[in-house]
């Protein structure tokens, strides 16, 4: 059985009167590349801070790599984070803001510093402070701070913000390299879905706090793959004619007389002509394509609103 | 811890902040010895124990000096945010503010040696000097030494406390002065109130006030067991602020 790096049961964080998170119990396992999906104030952060322990449970209990308690210290150590902007001494150069966490953390050697600077892309920033970087650096530096421990274990939330496109593709294509090498397992959060999807190995869909849905990315694909949606003014004798006459059972029935038919794309005249073959009226036929984006609208649409 | 406190070093050192603390200082120094040194050749006779005189009254400053020395080491962690980075690798909060803390100290006691060691030097070598008075003006910095050390500490305590409960720098320095300056009000009110057993009550509050101690020090020099006293006084704070500040930072949401 794979090995569970974060479970959470029932956890909550509120403030005051507003719950921020609301009883969520999510497992990321081992090699996952956790993709955790939510508006703006759904929660997404407020879950990676207390995985962080930055912020205390209000109710309920996480585990990381099995440690609970004060153990959750020592499993930490074996985790990287940049959570929200990446925040360093502004007076500090990059190596120097980097040396000082590698002496905080006891972590051997000074070339860590400067093998992870070249991981990111920041080994010429010189004498540059960290005052005076732009968004993209500021990123790049989070993340080579994240990453200089060799973690296990990497939470990062809205990675790549202020990053360039040369920059996000070098960045995916490092979390590829990370997962598939070491085996490092990732918990991320993003905005941009697309850059999401094409990482991600499962997903947690977040809402008002709550936790809406926990899918892999397999059942997410095949959720989202693409169809002849059919409306049709009996839907029971147009399933029996797409089984007879074309012979294909590779549809799903959708209440009101809606069939989303997932073979023949490319020969909808086939699918109309069977259909009035049996008399069945065709009301109305379209090519529809979901992806992650979609599913998420069509997922909230359906939630807790 | 060690690594912890290696850390904080390397950043103090790295900070333009602490250099040229450190030099505005020496040149005040400077400057206070060179005035007296002028005086003298103006006729004045400024002599070695004088102007070690001059430092004694001025122990108080050593509070001031802490508020300054725990805003370098903290280094305004709250306003960047820092703090998350320490957090979330997993490093114990106690020990994050028992490392800053000990920082703090390691970098008062360096600051403390280099300022009078050299003001010392300056006095030694720019004023007349008398062999016996010398040295009873080494004995009387020793003395007063002993005393301020546990003092300073204590109030360097209840500083770092409130630069981990206060969000804002400036806020927590304001604190700490206020802190240092209650025993003025402590007084006035024991005052309004002598002959109650309240008032005497904080009398003896007052005189056991660190500023207040730190006053006399100079006044009754050789008296060990008022430095006893201080010792005693100094680990009150320090324990005391500690444990408040642990048990408050132990909750904090790191933002």
């Amino acid at each position: 059985m794979t090995e569970t790096v974060l479970a959470t049961h029932d956890l909550s964080r509120s403030y005051g009167r507003s719950l921020a998170l609301d009883g969520v119990s999510l497992t990321v396992r081992k090699g996952d590349i956790y993709g955790l999906v939510g508006r703006n104030g759904a929660g997404k952060t407020t879950l990676m801070r207390l995985v962080t322990g930055q912020s205390i449970p209000t109710e309920g209990a996480l585990e990381l790599f099995g440690q609970t308690g004060r153990e959750l210290l020592q499993a930490r150590q074996r985790t990287g984070a940049m959570i929200e902007v990446p925040s360093f001494a502004p007076f500090l150069t990059a190596k120097e803001n980097l040396e000082y966490y590698r002496l905080q953390r006891g972590i051997p050697g000074k070339q860590a510093v400067d093998e992870v600077l070249e991981l990111v892309g920041l080994r010429d920033t010189g004498k540059k402070k960290f005052k005076s970087f732009s968004l993209g650096m500021k990123q790049r530096l989070g993340l080579a701070l994240a990453l200089m421990n060799h973690p296990d274990f990497l939470i990062l939330d809205e990675p790549i913000n202020g990053l360039d496109p040369e920059g996000v593709a070098e960045f995916r294509a490092l979390l590829l390299r990370l997962n598939q090498e070491r085996e490092t397992t990732i918990l991320i959060s993003s905005h941009i879905l697309t850059e999401l999807s094409s990482v991600a190995t499962c997903y947690g869909f977040l809402e008002r706090g709550g936790l809406l849905e926990e899918i892999s990315a397999q059942t997410l694909h095949e959720r989202c793959r693409t169809c002849l949606r059919l409306t049709v003014n009996d839907a029971a004798k147009a399933a029996m004619l797409l089984q007879t006459e074309l012979g294909t059972e590779n549809f799903e029935v959708l209440p009101g007389n809606v069939i989303e038919l997932y073979d023949h794309l490319d020969r909808p005249q086939e699918v109309s002509g069977a259909l009035a073959s049996g008399g069945v009226a065709l009301l109305g036929m379209e090519q529809k394509s979901a992806d992650l984006e979609a599913y998420f609208l069509k997922l909230i649409g359906g939630g807790k609103q | 811890m060690m690594s912890y406190i290696r850390a904080e070093l390397y950043k103090v050192i790295h900070r333009k902040y602490t250099w040229i603390t450190l030099g505005v200082t020496l040149l005040l120094e400077t400057l206070l010895a060179a005035g007296w040194a002028y005086t003298n050749v103006n006729g004045n006779r400024v002599d070695f124990y004088a102007g070690t005189g001059t430092l004694l009254m001025m122990l108080g400053t050593g509070f001031y000096a802490g508020v300054i020395i725990c805003d370098m080491v903290f280094a305004s962690q709250y306003k960047h945010s820092t703090l998350k980075n320490e957090v979330s690798f997993g490093i114990p909060r106690s020990r994050i503010y028992l490392g800053k803390l000990a920082v703090e100290w390691i970098v008062s006691m360096l600051f403390m040696i280099v300022m009078l060691g050299y003001y010392l030097g300056l006095c030694y070598f720019a004023l007349y000097r008398d062999p016996e008075l010398d040295i009873v003006a080494i004995q009387m910095v020793g003395y007063c030494l002993a005393t301020a050390l546990p003092l300073w500490t204590g109030v360097l305590a209840c500083t770092n406390a409130f630069y981990f409960l206060v969000k804002s720098d400036l806020g927590a320095a304001l604190i700490s002065l206020c802190v240092f300056e209650a025993g003025a009000v402590i007084n006035l009110v024991a005052m309004l109130l002598s002959g109650d057993p309240l008032g005497k009550g904080l009398e003896t509050i007052y005189n056991y006030m660190p500023g207040v101690m730190l006053g006399r020090a100079p006044e009754i020099v050789e008296d060990w067991a008022f430095c006893g006293q201080a010792w005693i006084v100094g680990a009150i704070w320090l324990v005391g602020f500690s444990a408040l500040g642990i048990l408050g930072f132990r909750k904090k949401e790191i933002k």
